[in-house]
């Protein structure tokens, strides 16, 4: 009983930890820099963000050694960040700047063949998927 | 004396524009990159921004080649926003994280020796002043 009642307390303080995380936008960002996945609670935070994701990343980031695993997760905040533009609620969040700006640092950073490919991509991505909002949108 | 009105209302708004744009921390801050220039009235308006200095930054910068001029500018609007870190209202800002990225990548964007040591310079001056805000 003693030990059931312990991993039930273990369980139930590690939902509330993960709770009060999934909430904040800065958690969400610095749990896919750190661990390199997205979980689809995070994919639901990160997707509001637009440019204030890329924002977040800086500050995850600034004292981050970049390795390609980081500069990895770094593009998978960017890209989930844009995947919906017209989800993101502050309107100049919508456009990709601070990102922008992030991913020419990424670039600059790094001399890993790969990397500098999937920061082109991510690159192209968040500029198709910001032209794609701004046509829908009839702006 | 219709004319007269128009000059007046022109001035009217003239002035009006000039007031809002005096006020908007973004369009300081363009100014100072663009042109260099930091005026009286700026570091009441900047001085209290801190990190979210180097936030709009970012943004200001994202279409830009940096030049040595840019960068230098740029080192201008750092050392304002980070001057006094009591001064800092969003006590988040007050610590110089986004500044710490930017100044990075300043510094991989140029190989001007001269520059490369003012970047440096403002990396200790900001951390310096983190320190002092963490006291």
């Amino acid at each position: 009983v003693r030990v059931t009642l312990v991993v039930i307390l273990g369980l139930a303080l590690s939902g509330a930890a993960y709770g009060q995380g999934g909430y904040d936008p800065e958690q969400a960002v610095r749990r896919v820099v750190n661990t390199g996945m997205i979980q689809g609670w995070d994919q639901t935070v990160l997707a509001h963000l637009g440019d204030a994701g890329a924002v977040l990343a800086t500050k995850v980031l600034a004292d981050k050694n970049l390795t390609p695993k980081t500069i990895g997760s770094a593009l998978i905040v960017v890209e989930n960040s844009f995947a919906e533009p017209k989800l993101v609620e502050i309107t100049a969040d919508r456009e990709p700047r601070t990102s922008l700006l992030l991913l020419h640092y990424l670039e600059l950073s790094t001399s890993d063949a790969e990397s500098k490919k999937n920061i082109a991509d991510t690159r192209r991505y968040v500029q198709d998927r910001y032209a794609t909002f701004l046509k829908a949108s009839g702006q | 004396m219709r004319a007269t009105l128009v000059i007046c209302l022109a001035v009217i708004l003239s002035a009006l524009g000039n007031a809002q744009a005096g006020s908007d921390p973004e369009r300081i801050i363009r100014r100072i990159v663009d042109d260099g220039i930091s005026e009286g009235h700026d570091q009441k308006v900047i001085g209290g921004l801190g990190d979210a200095g180097a936030v709009l930054l970012t943004k200001i910068l994202a279409d830009r080649d940096l030049t040595s001029n840019t960068i230098d500018n740029a080192l201008v609007v750092i050392d304002s926003v980070f001057a006094d870190s009591n001064l800092v209202e969003t006590v988040d800002d007050r610590q110089p994280r986004t500044a710490l990225l930017l100044l990075r990548y300043f510094d991989l964007s140029t190989n001007d020796a001269a520059l490369k040591k003012r970047i440096a310079d403002a990396v200790k001056y900001v951390q310096g002043d983190k320190r002092r805000g963490e006291m």
